[in-house]
């Protein structure tokens, strides 16, 4: 048992490029699935129940397919109605679809616990329509439910191993190609691995960060 | 039909891997959160590196891990094994963290009276404690089974025909790849929407039952 350490070393340029990979897919992933998750919020919680029903139905049922599946669904079956995307627009369709429904129940259940005291402010101030929602909800929402987000990222990066599958080069496929190519599974993987840990540590880093701000705020 | 076969096949497959990751990984991660709570010296601060390590991992790359990079260290899995186990130490993971919430949430009071008559500790914790941790874990702990189930197409990459890869093996095959991948979707979907459902109904029974806080 000796382990070659080195070819890692070596092939460290082909795995920043994974990592970079990775990192952007997701990051842009989740800042779309954001826009659209709080655009899908607005029928979740509307009271008319001809727009509230299918919405929660389309949630709920975007919420049990499995990641991999919706990629093989968006790659090997859209082409069958004519529509062909390339795999990086597969890549980040798939995130952005898949993450939709998992921000708009996340945002969903802060809104429903947004205390109502600022928005009855804000509407006696003359507030009302978008102009409510993007100065004074908002905000309140995506700050409650910061955490809840950042782990949500923490699983979109996860997710995105699943790219490898439509050999898209991030992180997990770049392990794979190294292993194949040089045979050094454990290094590889334990390599990738460890990277997946610190892009997960520096994320809740963060989130504790936005937490503390949050807790200075809250007194007020 | 020849697909029925295969898919019923594969969706057994999926099943019995996410059941066996289950019953491995839900005592398992039992075990682990005890452990952790208990302040073994060097074993509660592995075992606190151990599960953010693994919680952090995309589960397609901890089942290769286990596939290829475990025979190195000198011990030869076969790819159910390595799925399995893969499977088990993820949801033992996260879990864990369940039980620990539940059991540093337990009342106090409940295990002095339990010592005060007479029960040594392990009668107090599977008696007393282990009884009320499981029912207030039991919703967390359905929605992660749901999660795995969901997470079980990483182990077609070792080339465990589950249903994910079952299904775009067909689809790959004959000439009707929409089809075969609605199905294997709708199955995903009736099979994660039930439980999520018995999930909800479990809960409120046992809610009603021992009026849970």
């Amino acid at each position: 048992m000796n382990f070659r350490f080195e070819v890692i070393w070596e092939e460290l340029p082909a795995f920043a490029m994974g990592i970079w990979n990775t990192v952007w897919l997701s990051g842009l992933g989740m800042a779309l699935a954001t826009v659209t998750g709080v655009l899908f919020v607005l029928p979740l919680v509307s009271k008319r129940r001809s727009l509230q029903i299918p919405a929660q139905a389309l949630v709920d049922a975007g919420r049990a397919i499995p990641f991999l599946m919706l990629i093989y669904l968006i790659f090997y079956g859209l082409p069958a109605y004519g529509i062909t995307l390339d795999r990086w627009t597969t890549a980040l369709l798939s995130l952005v679809l898949y993450n939709t429904a998992y921000i708009a129940e996340i945002i969903r259940s802060a809104w429903e616990n947004l205390p109502p005291g600022q928005t009855e402010a804000a509407r006696a101030f003359g507030y009302s329509g978008f102009n409510l929602l993007r100065r004074i909800t908002l905000p309140q929402i995506l700050i409650t439910a910061s955490p809840v987000l950042g782990n949500q990222f923490i699983q979109v990066i996860k997710d995105s191993a699943f790219l490898a599958i439509i050999t898209i080069p991030e992180l997990t496929h770049t392990a794979r190609v190294v292993q194949a190519n040089y045979f050094v599974p454990f290094e590889s993987f334990i390599f990738a691995a460890l990277v997946y840990w610190g892009l997960s540590l520096v994320i809740e880093f963060g989130v504790n960060q936005v937490e503390r701000v949050r807790l200075i705020y809250a007194k007020y | 039909m020849i697909e029925i076969e295969l898919f019923l096949e594969s969706t057994l497959i999926t099943f019995l891997v996410s059941i066996a990751g289950c019953l491995l990984g839900i005592p398992l991660g039992l075990l682990v959160a005890v452990l952790r709570l208990k302040k073994v010296p060097l074993v509660s601060p592995l075992l606190a590196v151990y599960v953010s390590f693994v919680r952090s991992l995309p589960l397609v790359l901890f089942v290769m891990l286990f596939y290829y990079g475990v025979p190195i260290l000198g011990l030869n899995l076969d790819s159910y094994t390595a799925g399995i186990l893969a499977l088990a130490l993820n949801n033992a993971s996260f879990t864990s963290e369940i039980w620990r919430a539940a059991l540093v949430d337990f009342s106090i009071d409940q295990l002095e009276a339990a010592r005060a008559y007479g029960m040594n500790r392990q009668q107090a914790f599977w008696r007393i404690m282990f009884p009320q941790v499981w029912r207030s874990s039991i919703p967390p702990i359905t929605s992660e089974i749901t999660l795995l189930v969901k997470s079980s197409p990483a182990l077609g990459i070792i080339g465990i025909n589950e249903l994910t890869r079952r299904s775009s093996i067909l689809a790959a095959s004959n000439y009707q790849p929409v089809l075969m991948l609605l199905i294997a979707t709708l199955i995903y979907m009736v099979v994660i929407l039930a439980f999520a459902q018995l999930s909800r109904s479990l809960d409120q029974r046992l809610q009603s039952q021992y009026e849970l806080v």
